[in-house]
């Protein structure tokens, strides 16, 4: 139990602590381990259909309008924009941006883009529907449930749900 | 001297379109956009009409100010409101057999030694938010955004929406997101972070201005449909705003082709 308290694994919503309120979109999500922030768009872009034009972009500048997910770590200072692309065939694939906090700037520098994984859609599944496993900290995994918003490809943008966390 | 009292007393009034009608006629004329100077005093009319329309245009901003802090002041009231009976409700449920629960589940992990969500400025950190104040964040993202760095802009107010997901600065972080997408003619990415904000925080300090920007993004798009929803809700919702004005006169303008 003390173990588990440690984790800090905190599912946060990012609500308006209980107000009432008339039914609203879904809600981005913040999952907290310790020093590392996974934040999840409840809706996010899907900016590319073909993972080669995307590396080439994340390579060149940062992207924060395009992030699907973004994960913050305290020691070191860094932030992790993660990028969508989806093909044609329905293989979603994950880029990602790395940047460091430079203290000096005051800013966050981008230090490398990269294309993290690729995944094939879930079998029988109508729009596309992909399971993602997201790093948050050493002893967490966050599983996020990503859908299509249509059947049709392009796709333009997805949904995003966070279904579990894995301790190890 | 006593005209010109009165007139400055009915420009404070907001009279501005009066004052021009009892004026005498050199001033109309020149307020009228006519050559000034016929009369021997048409040069000081001429400058008291310019004046009194300087404070006629003060005295609507002073309005919206007005309709602002309003607002907002309502718009805190219900938020406390909320967080006392949250505060309350967790007091009385917090039962020991509760301390042995699923850290999973949307409540503070145990032994972070916090008894609920706080929703102010400079606090409402997520849990083990060492480093950078909200406040810190809040002021290098704007510093960023000043400085025409957009990119970097929306990193740390990122960062900070991460951090302090419940800070009263959040909700500021993440409308200048919306902002600087809107800004850059990236219409659906700033419609999601206003949507975002919208459920996130439902009944913020600027909820008005978000459901203006969520309609100009729809119009934007072509939703016309979406865009007057949007309208429509934040007249419905915050009749006083200075933002309801606004969605008053789009949604009297004609659509766009």
């Amino acid at each position: 139990m003390r173990g588990l308290a440690r984790c800090g694994v905190l599912l946060l919503a990012l609500s308006g602590v209980g107000e009432a309120a008339a039914p609203q979109a879904s809600q981005s999500l913040v999952l907290v381990y310790e020093g590392s922030r996974l934040s999840v768009k409840a809706a996010a872009p899907v900016p590319y259909s073909d993972p080669a034009r995307m590396l080439v972009a994340l390579q060149q500048a940062s992207l924060p309008g395009q992030y699907a997910m973004v994960l913050t770590r305290d020691s070191p200072r860094q932030l992790v924009g993660y990028v969508l692309a989806v093909e044609r065939e329905g293989t979603l694939s994950l880029g990602s941006q790395l940047h460091e906090w430079d203290a000096g700037d005051r800013g966050y520098r981008l230090l490398q883009g990269e294309l993290s994984r690729s995944y094939p859609p879930l079998e029988g599944n109508s729009p596309w529907t992909w399971l993602v496993t997201i790093t948050v900290g050493r002893e967490l995994q966050a599983a996020l449930v990503i859908r299509a918003a249509s059947r049709r490809w392009p796709v333009e943008s997805v949904s995003i749900s966070v279904t579990r966390q894995r301790t190890h | 001297m006593i005209v010109v009292l009165f007139l400055v007393f009915l420009a404070g009034s907001g009279c501005a379109v009066a004052t021009r009608a009892l004026a005498p006629p050199a001033a109309a004329a020149a307020a009228a956009g006519a050559p000034a100077g016929v009369t021997p005093g048409g040069r000081e009319m001429e400058e008291l009409t310019r004046r009194l329309d300087a404070l006629g245009s003060r005295s609507n901003d002073l309005e919206n100010a007005i309709a602002r802090v309003g607002a907002r002041v309502e718009a805190l009231e219900r938020r406390l409101d909320a967080l006392a009976a949250q505060l309350a409700h967790a007091r009385a449920s917090r039962a020991p057999s509760a301390a042995e629960g699923d850290a999973t589940a949307a409540a503070p992990a145990p032994g972070e030694g916090r008894e609920g969500p706080e929703q102010r400025a400079g606090g409402g950190a997520a849990p083990g938010a060492p480093g950078p104040t909200a406040r810190d964040l809040y002021q290098a993202g704007m510093a960023k955004f000043r400085a025409g760095e957009a990119a970097q802009a929306v990193l740390i107010f990122y960062d900070l929406i991460a951090r302090y997901p419940l800070d009263l600065l959040r909700e500021s972080a993440q409308f200048q997101v919306g902002e600087i997408f809107f800004r850059e003619r990236e219409f659906r990415e700033a419609l999601r972070e206003f949507e975002d904000l919208l459920a996130a925080v439902p009944s913020g300090a600027r909820t008005a201005d978000v459901l203006l920007k969520i309609g100009l993004s729809y119009r934007s798009l072509k939703d016309e449909a979406s865009a007057r929803q949007a309208w429509e809700r934040l007249t419905r919702e915050y009749p006083a705003s200075a933002a309801s004005r606004q969605a008053r006169v789009l949604l009297r303008s004609p659509r766009p082709r």
